[in-house]
Formats: C-alpha cells, structure tokens, sequence
C-alpha cells in the first residue's frame, strides 16, 4: 500500500504554494475581472519576483535546463494547489509560476533549447502546441493532413490546425505535420510565429475564458530543417509522450478546483439556512457535500498513484488515462454540486463557480477526451485484443 | 469585410442609441472621421454592459460612431478584434496603444481591412 501523505519537503512546498494563492492571487481576483487571463504588468513582475525568491520558477522543468527538478507526485501535489483560485483550472497563478508546458523541447538539439527551452523557461518567449485539425483531434496520426515537404536544407509546410491554445499570443509553435503515409510519417517542427505564409486565422470562442483555442493556417511556409524538432518519423511518438506526461498535471489541476469548489460548499452550507435549518442539517445536503468528499478523494488518490508510477520510470499510459478520466469527470460532479448547494449564487459571475463549471467542462474533451482515454484503458485490461 | 469584424452597422453614438443596447456583456469599435479609435468590451463588471459602457462614452466622443456586439467571450472577442486590426493596419487604434493586452499578435490575414 503506498501512503501519499506529504513528506516534510512536499508539505512545505505545499503551504509555501497554499499560501501565496491565498493571500496574492484570490485578492486579486475581486479586482479583476471574472474571466480575465492575465494579470495587470506591474503586478506580474511582482509575483515572478516573489517565485523566483521562492526558488519555485520554472517550477515543472527538470533540473538540467534550469527548473527545481521536482519529482511528478510533487509537481501533482502543487498543480492541486496552484488550481485552487477562479482562473485556476486554464491559468493557474496566472502563469507567473512559468515552465515550459512544451516538455518537447526537453528533447530538442542544443541550439533549440537555446533558442525556444530557455526564453521560454524566463518568460521572455512562449508557445503553442498545434497537433488538431479540422479533420480531427481524437486520432491524430490517421487525421494530420498538414504536410511538411523537403526542400534542400528546409521544409514547407501547408495546412491547417484547429483548437491550438496560445497561438494567438505565442512566439513560435510546434507543429505535427505529415512527411509520409502512416502512422510513422509524422514529423515535428518548430515553427516561428513570424514566419510568412504562418497565419492566426480566428480565435474559436468556447466555454474557456484563459488561453482560447485559435484556428492556423500554413501556407508554404518554410522552415528550417534545424527546426525539426526529433527525428523524421517520430513525431507522433513525441506526441503521444508528450499527451500522456500532460495527463498528469491535467488532471491534478481538476483536483484543486474541486477541493475549492467543495471547501466553499461545505463553508456555505454551514451558513445558509432554509426552511428554518442550515442546509448542512439537512440530508439531502450532506449527501451531496459526502459525495464530493468521495469524489475528491478518489480522484487525488489515482493522480497521485499515476504519479508515483511516473517517477519509478514505468510506463504510465494506462495509469495517467485513468487519473484524467476520473479526476475531470469527478471533478465536473463536484463542481456541479457545488454550484447546486449555493443555488442562485452559485450561477452568478460573483463567484468562481460559474467559470469552473464552464472550463471544467472542457477537460472532458480536451487532451484526449474522455472516451479515448476509456480506448487506452480497453486495451490495457484486453492485453492487446482491441 | 473581414469575416473576424463586427457585423453590426456603425451608429452615430448619442443617448438615445447607447440606450436601445442591451445591458449585456459584449465588445464595441468607435470610429471616429473613417478610423476606428478605440475597441472595447463591457465586461461582466460593468454596469448595464454595453449599454452602460457606451452611454458612458456619449459625452466623452462627441460626433464618434460605434457598433456593437453582445457576447459572452467578451475578453477573447475583444483581443480578436485587436489582433485583427493589429493585422490589417499594422498598429493598434490610438485608444488601445497604451494598454495593449499581453503578447497581442496579428490575427486574420495581413493588410485585409477590419471594416
């Protein structure tokens, strides 16, 4: 039986997060607006500054290009504190904890991470990941249809991506594109934001206030061979390690806001009276706030375990499709609840509850929605029969 | 016309028109001698939305025109229209220039006119 009770270290990490969520950003949040992304300059720099002395920037990035080199049942750990705010679940701590969140770039050449790992890491430079399409998300290797041809010593790239966070915004992108037929015909690229015939072609409005989705556009656009990012070939590879790594902190960050979402439950019941009692007297209720409660815990327990399999280098496809199937769709139940027990309020733009339960909705679909990962799980129980 | 524009028609911004908008959250373009001068939104802090937004504005843009949009995405709609006008005239419009949103890029195709 593994216990997941913090270590002194972890706890600490913890408190030292919890805290700084509490006292700067919630405040800051009655000021801003409700469905804001990003905070105002000066108050940005201040909060980079105060994670930087916490020897926290770049808190997801490994030791060797620069970050504090957590292990992944902390970097859990933390994304379920991190969330715990009205913008949480799409900008956590409005982004001034940094990271890359392009862990690709781990793995690229030297004069890559020089160019795009370390800017990003500093806050000078950012990214988009654009692997989607109009013919598809869900199965990539069939449905990419942007192709990337040689020429001399570049590529050309043309097609088209849908659903790409951050594009609108970004520096530079990497795109999955097709070099060949099949499945291992797919090849990653750098591509700078600047390069002509690379067009944002619309922001796509969603559910989701933080980061929206944007619709791109290739059009001959040439890159540099030094910019493929892996070899020729293996980009779904890339891809898909990438998506299973990412299913981690994804669902980690569903955790937090559920706690959050809960805490404010159970503190609202305790004042609210109807009918003559508290609505935490009332049964209907409490079944409602225990179901949370289970809810959270069972969700915290599988990311957590997904985790620890994560950091004793097994292989964890199967693991992190469970953490991301159960802690998205547990957490949009206890958001649901939540909301519900507050009643009118809850649905109203005073309080956060009405952007978790819209963003919330988005994590069942997005990084694989909920019946893929329900696929990888098929397989795994099947031995290989489906 | 790009497509990324505001599909409403330019109004003169006086009291009565401020007033026939609804009070809802939404983004809104003043123009002002051909030139669209500012983008703005009325966000879910407002009061009355746009309609208070823009009769707020009455007094303050004499002569100006507007349109308007309601909508519930104000805040990635509004960095739309930014990043499309970024795109086709290669500048924000005056009344954006000092408090651009982060990291704006140019969206919709270069040198397509916003109007």
């Amino acid at each position: 039986m593994i216990d997941f009770t913090p270590t002194e270290e972890q706890q600490l990490l913890i408190d030292t997060v919890r805290q700084f969520v509490r006292t700067e950003i919630v405040p800051l949040e009655d000021e801003l607006d409700p469905d804001a992304e990003s905070l105002p300059p000066p108050e940005r720099r201040r909060l980079a500054e105060r994670v930087e002395q916490m020897g926290l920037r770049a808190w997801d990035a490994p030791a060797e290009v620069g970050g504090p080199g957590l292990d992944v049942v902390t970097m859990a750990l933390l994304a379920m504190e991190m969330s715990q705010h009205r913008a949480g679940l799409y900008a956590p701590c409005y982004g001034v904890f940094g990271g890359a969140g392009l862990a690709h770039l781990y793995e690229g050449t030297e004069y890559q991470k020089q160019r795009y790992l370390y800017p990003t890491l500093r806050g000078e430079r950012s990214g988009f990941f654009a692997l989607s399409e109009p013919s598809g998300g869900s199965d990539p290797a069939r449905a990419i249809r942007t192709t990337a041809v040689r020429d001399g010593d570049d590529w050309i790239l043309n097609g088209h991506k849908l659903w790409i966070s951050n594009a609108d915004r970004a520096d530079y992108g990497i795109v999955v594109a097709r070099t060949a037929p099949g499945r291992k015909g797919i090849t990653s690229f750098i591509v700078d934001a600047d390069s002509p015939g690379f067009t944002v072609d619309r922001i796509v409005h969603t559910l989701r206030s933080a980061h929206p989705a944007t619709e791109l556009s290739f059009d001959d656009v040439r890159v540099p061979d030094r910019n493929r990012l892996g070899a020729e070939g293996e980009g779904f590879t890339l891809a898909a390690a990438r998506l299973v790594r990412q299913r981690i902190p994804y669902a980690a960050g569903c955790v937090g806001v559920a706690v959050a979402a809960h805490r404010m439950a159970v503190d609202y019941a305790k004042i609210r009276e109807t009918f003559g009692k508290k609505l935490a007297e009332q049964q209907g209720i409490q079944w409602m706030l225990v179901d949370n409660e289970i809810d959270i815990r069972t969700a915290r327990l599988l990311v957590l375990q997904a985790a620890h399999r994560a950091d004793r280098g097994e292989d964890v496809r199967t693991d992190a499709a469970v953490a991301k199937l159960v802690a998205t769709e547990a957490a949009s139940r206890v958001v649901d609840r939540s909301m519900q027990i507050h009643g009118g309020l809850g649905v109203a733009k005073e309080l956060p509850l009405e952007r978790w339960y819209r963003e919330m909705r988005i994590r069942r679909i997005g990084e694989g929605p909920s019946e893929v990962q329900r696929l990888i799980i098929a397989r795994d129980v099947l031995g290989g029969a489906a | 016309m790009s497509g990324l524009a505001i599909r409403a028609g330019w109004q003169n911004l006086d009291a009565a028109a401020a007033a026939a908008l609804p009070p809802a959250t939404g983004v809104f373009e003043i123009e002002r001698g051909g030139a669209v001068t500012h983008i703005g939104y009325a966000g879910a802090r407002s009061r009355f939305g746009l309609r208070g937004v823009l009769g707020e504005r009455v007094a303050e843009e004499p002569g100006a025109r507007f349109r308007a949009e309601s909508t519930t995405s104000y805040l990635s709609r509004w960095r739309e229209l930014l990043g499309a006008h970024l795109a086709a005239h290669g500048a924000l419009p005056p009344g954006n220039a000092e408090e651009p949103p982060a990291r704006l890029r140019p969206i919709g195709p270069r040198g397509a006119t916003s109007r």
